[in-house]
């Protein structure tokens, strides 16, 4: 079954904090979603929300669970450092290389946020990936490497959702960007199509974000 | 490639195992019963021993924690796109209590070695009780708290009991009968459960159903704080 997953007018309370507003999304199989907004926009609730992590305080998510796996990384931030990586890896099927028998959070940023990627990653269903700040930490290889898996992933018929603050990377694999402020999206850029110019399209996502950074 | 996701038990066990320390504590209690039983062999205080021993350790094990590891994120990976999370509670009660229970089961095997010819000790009702009792409880209350926060919790009240001479009143509630002293019994046994093992033979059927109740109450509401768990993720350096 093809992975989507729609949100529905979704709002989402902490307390009397709005953090997201009357949010409304899908995300469908063979497509690569961006979110980009400023700190403290709500972007890592959404995912949060996406991945059914969190409950919306209104509103509905829908998805398709039958047979669909959703796969979330929230950061190296978030595995936990007692595990060594060989054993996280093999939790989830992946062969270990030679540097990782030490525990996770020993590991340098960059290696354990390529660790939990690559665990992540390591599903050969077509999936919904739900990954917030995926790139971050990652050297110039490493996010070479993670577009590469993210464009074979949306081929092979998954769903992806990502967040960035690095807009030239995810102009790279995005096929639409969203941009979150204040709880809310506030505008969405097709990307299909602009591939070739590469340049153009991270200037022009840059230009809607600082626009409506300035207008918040 | 196919899924690999893994199943909640496996995961779990994976995150959170028990400590090196608790296997350690585990290992001297069991060798503790060993030797005490090749000094006095027979003698059946050895077992009562063990039990109370192993009973305190529980306390801190099963103790294990959900909050602050989940606020951190260290869960997300077993709890996105779940539908159902009852499973992850199951999973997260017997891998916070399977050792101390696995433990227990030695000491069932160390009282049929001890005094052969008669029911063990730590088998029968009372004692399995006493158990459950400290592992459910214990599991619950630290679920939205801290780690070891239960076991604790239940030393300061014994502290607290035993330096104010109130443990020889809790001990006299089992001799009497009625509801009401079955209801003050059961109280007893949750504010102190090693009185389940020494009064053992006072224990009246009655209390040992209100204390399975309650018990599975708790566990149930343990469940319940996983199941509806909908917390904001916490950045820790």
């Amino acid at each position: 079954m093809a992975p989507r997953v729609e949100l529905r007018h979704v709002t989402k309370r902490y307390g009397r904090r709005v953090a997201i507003d009357d949010v409304t999304l899908a995300v469908e199989a063979g497509e690569i979603v961006g979110l980009v907004g400023p700190n403290g926009a709500g972007k890592t609730t959404l995912l949060r929300l996406v991945a059914g992590l969190l409950r919306a305080t209104s509103g509905q998510r829908l998805a398709d669970h039958a047979g669909t796996t959703i796969r979330y990384f929230g950061g190296e931030r978030t595995l936990p450092p007692n595990v060594s990586a060989r054993r996280w890896l093999a939790l989830w099927s992946r062969a270990s290389d030679s540097t990782t028998s030490r525990r996770l959070g020993v590991l340098s940023r960059g290696t354990r946020q390529r660790v939990g990627l690559d665990a992540v990653l390591a599903v050969g269903a077509p999936a919904l990936f739900v990954l917030d700040e995926p790139w971050e930490g990652l050297d110039p290889a490493g996010s070479r490497w993670l577009s590469d898996a993210l464009t074979r992933k949306k081929r092979e018929g998954a769903a992806v959702f990502v967040s960035s603050h690095r807009i030239y990377d995810l102009a790279d694999v995005c096929d639409r960007c969203l941009f979150l402020v204040n709880g809310r999206l506030s505008a969405e850029e097709v990307a299909r199509g602009e591939r070739a110019d590469g340049d153009s399209l991270t200037a022009r996502l840059y230009g809607t974000f600082n626009q409506l950074v300035r207008r918040a | 490639m196919t899924d690999s996701t893994p199943t909640p038990l496996r995961f779990l066990w994976a995150v959170q195992p028990p400590s090196i320390a608790a296997g350690c504590a585990g290992g001297a209690i069991l060798g503790f019963g060993v030797l005490l039983a090749m000094t006095a062999p027979g003698d059946a205080s050895t077992i009562d021993t063990v039990m109370a021993l192993a009973l305190f350790l529980q306390m801190f094990l099963a103790s294990s924690g959900f909050r602050q590891r989940c606020l951190r994120g260290h869960f997300d990976p077993l709890l996105a796109g779940r539908l159902s999370r009852w499973r992850v509670a199951a999973a997260h009660w017997v891998v916070s209590a399977g050792p101390g229970l696995a433990i227990w089961a030695a000491i069932v095997g160390l009282a049929c070695w001890v005094q052969p010819r008669t029911w063990p000790a730590p088998a029968t009702a009372p004692a399995l009780l006493a158990v459950f009792v400290v592992s459910t409880v214990a599991w619950t209350v630290s679920l939205p708290t801290v780690k070891y926060a239960a076991g604790s919790v239940w030393i300061l009240m014994l502290l607290f009991l035993a330096a104010t001479h109130r443990l020889a009143a809790l001990r006299n509630v089992f001799y009497q009968t009625g509801w009401g002293p079955s209801l003050r019994a059961a109280r007893a046994v949750i504010m102190c459960p090693l009185l389940l093992l020494s009064e053992a033979s006072a224990v009246e059927p009655t209390v040992i159903g209100i204390l399975a109740a309650a018990a599975v109450a708790a566990g149930v509401i343990g469940a319940v704080y996983i199941v509806r768990f909908d917390g904001r993720l916490v950045e820790v350096e």
